[in-house]
């Protein structure tokens, strides 16, 4: 089967490149560089979520004021949307490992949808907002909020804008896994870049299990 | 990795048993309900340490499992843990020195003003804004019908926020009354239960939009003037030059703060001239009311501490002081 002479190209898979010593090598250094941008993720919102301490520790009336103004069962909804989606993007791993592409299909789909339910309702939830006047930062034309709610929903649209944009940037991530599944490009041997999308997707949900506590929730 | 092959071949991957996954989706469903559930219950300072405990609890799972940390290589542990670790260094030292600061302004002493220290909404402005005067308009009408809750929320400046009267159909149209009225949850797709909502519901964005650039000429102009008597509200204002005569700062200080009173003369440091802004003990809000609480470090420079004036009135006078600034 192997015309090529070169001992270096014997047996080798398509997916493996040259400066990899084996696949195995290759998944654990793409993962590790998956691990490396997940650190800095987290450093990234970190600088958010002090924010968010420190203007509290500020404002705490003002918070405890404004953010009666958004609606728990909508947050309560997404969080049970990327919590299922995170489901679903395990599974889609978990089928990708097993060379079952029927299931991994199936279970990226679902994991895009319910992205794009969270952005529905994310949708809804900002356009009500516009839609009383509270808009970010010096635009915010809402006069019944004690205190300064400017900078609670300052930090709301900041905080949910970030964790949207992440959303947004993983659906299309999870569109490209999903095609290059359909055309049968990943099995047990080789699946890389669907567990790293996973991971990416599922920091998604983490973020959202602190946002979403600290914006809606706490009183 | 521990386990190669051939040295091109695959790996095997770990492939964790369905139950884990579904196990872990259960948790974090319950774990997630239950949140809601506790936040419900008024807990007070309790409700941030339990709220992050569930959530702590919630990522340990989605990190150990669905990230599939617990079973991977304890190198990719020590990345995660070690961006953790930084974290917790940031938040350590931010927060202590948050702590450490003395002289933070209360809330209701601060006015975050964003336009030309005029909030956006201010009337001076509406007056040559017809665009942004339509949006806070609209704002303000869609206050007053809807948003009925002023009696459950935390009421900070009562005076600013008058409870809305309950109009008929009020309730209704807001889907933002919360916790006592779970029952007609309106909430849905927000907008839409609205009485007038198709029509007007885009409205406000688009001419909220233009807006921004009608702005932007304005402002860059006063700037560096910007914070002058605008950043506080009138009745402070008068309330504290009223207090500044009546505990008789003037006879050093002078009538308009310049340091020029009479009785300036005799002390062995002369006062700051407060019309130039030239504050010895700092310039900000929460400087002066610190000098004004505790009296002047010097204590030799006449400058007492003036605590028995209500905390409230010395916040008037400090505002004052600050509006003094030409
Ligand atoms: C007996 C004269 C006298 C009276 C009365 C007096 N002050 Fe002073 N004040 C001074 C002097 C002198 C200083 C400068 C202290 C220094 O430099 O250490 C001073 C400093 C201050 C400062 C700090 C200025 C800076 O440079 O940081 C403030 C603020 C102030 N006074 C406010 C007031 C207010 C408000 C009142 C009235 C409630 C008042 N003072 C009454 C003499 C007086």
């Amino acid at each position: 089967m192997s015309q090529v002479a070169d001992h270096a190209h014997t047996e080798h898979p398509p997916h493996l490149h040259h400066h990899f010593h084996s696949s195995a090598q290759q998944a654990a250094s793409a993962k590790l560089g998956m691990w490396v941008f997940i650190a800095q993720e987290i450093l990234f919102f970190s600088g958010l979520f002090m924010a968010y301490i420190a203007l509290r520790y500020l404002y705490p009336k003002t918070f405890l004021a404004a953010h009666e103004h958004l609606d728990v069962s909508m947050g309560a909804l997404n969080t049970v949307f990327l919590i299922t989606s995170s489901l679903t993007m395990a599974l889609a791993v978990r089928a990708a490992q097993t060379s079952n592409k029927k299931w991994a299909e199936i279970n990226l789909l679902l994991t895009i949808g319910f992205a794009l339910a969270f952005c529905v309702v994310k949708y809804f939830e900002y356009s009500h907002k516009f839609h009383l006047g509270i808009f970010p930062g010096k635009y915010y034309a809402y006069t019944h909020i004690p205190g300064n709610p400017e900078v609670f929903f300052g930090l709301y649209f900041v905080m949910t804008g970030m964790h949207a944009l992440h959303v947004v940037v993983g659906i299309g991530l999870l569109l490209w896994i999903y095609l290059k599944t359909r055309t049968g490009a990943f099995s047990a041997a080789y699946y890389s870049p669907v567990e790293n999308v996973g991971l990416y997707w599922h920091l998604v949900d983490l973020i959202w299990i602190f946002l979403f506590p600290l914006l809606y929730l706490v009183k | 990795m521990s386990h190669h092959k051939d040295s091109h071949g695959s790996h095997e991957p770990h492939v964790l048993p369905l139950s884990i996954y579904f196990g872990v989706f259960f948790a974090l469903m319950i774990l997630t309900y239950i949140t809601v559930k506790v936040s419900q219950l008024g807990l007070g300072a309790l409700a941030i340490p339990i709220a992050m405990t569930v959530a702590l609890i919630k990522a340990g799972f989605v990190v150990g499992y669905f990230m599939h940390l617990r079973y991977d290589d304890r190198f990719l542990s020590l990345f995660f843990a070690s961006s953790i670790v930084f974290l917790g260094v940031f938040f350590a030292f931010t927060v202590y020195d948050l702590g450490a600061r003395d002289t933070w302004v209360p809330e209701e002493h601060t006015q975050v003003n964003l336009i030309d220290g005029k909030p956006f909404c201010d009337p001076e402005i509406l007056k040559n804004n017809d665009r942004r005067k339509k949006v806070c308009d609209e704002a303000k009408k869609r206050g007053d019908h809807g948003h009925g809750h002023g009696a459950h929320g935390n009421v900070v400046k009562a005076a600013a926020h008058p409870t809305p009267a309950k109009r008929g159909v009020a309730k209704v149209a807001q889907p933002a009354a919360r916790p006592a009225t779970p029952a007609p949850v309106a909430r849905p797709t927000t907008p839409a239960p609205a009485p007038v909502a198709r029509p007007t519901t885009p409205a406000p964005a688009p001419a909220a939009r233009p807006t921004a650039p009608a702005a932007r000429p304005t402002a860059p102009a006063p700037a560096p003037a910007a914070r002058p008597a605008a950043q506080f509200d009138a009745a402070s204002l008068a309330a504290g030059k009223k207090l500044y005569q009546a505990n008789a700062c003037w006879t050093c200080h002078g009538n308009e703060g310049k340091g020029d009173g009479a009785a300036a003369a005799a002390l062995p440091v002369k006062p700051a001239n407060f019309a130039l802004g030239n504050y010895k003990y700092g310039g900000s809000l929460g400087d002066i009311y610190k000098v004004l609480s505790n009296g002047s470090p010097n204590k030799a420079s006449g400058m007492v501490a003036y605590a028995h004036i209500p905390d409230n009135d010395r916040w008037s006078i400090a505002k004052y002081l600050l509006s003094l600034k030409k």
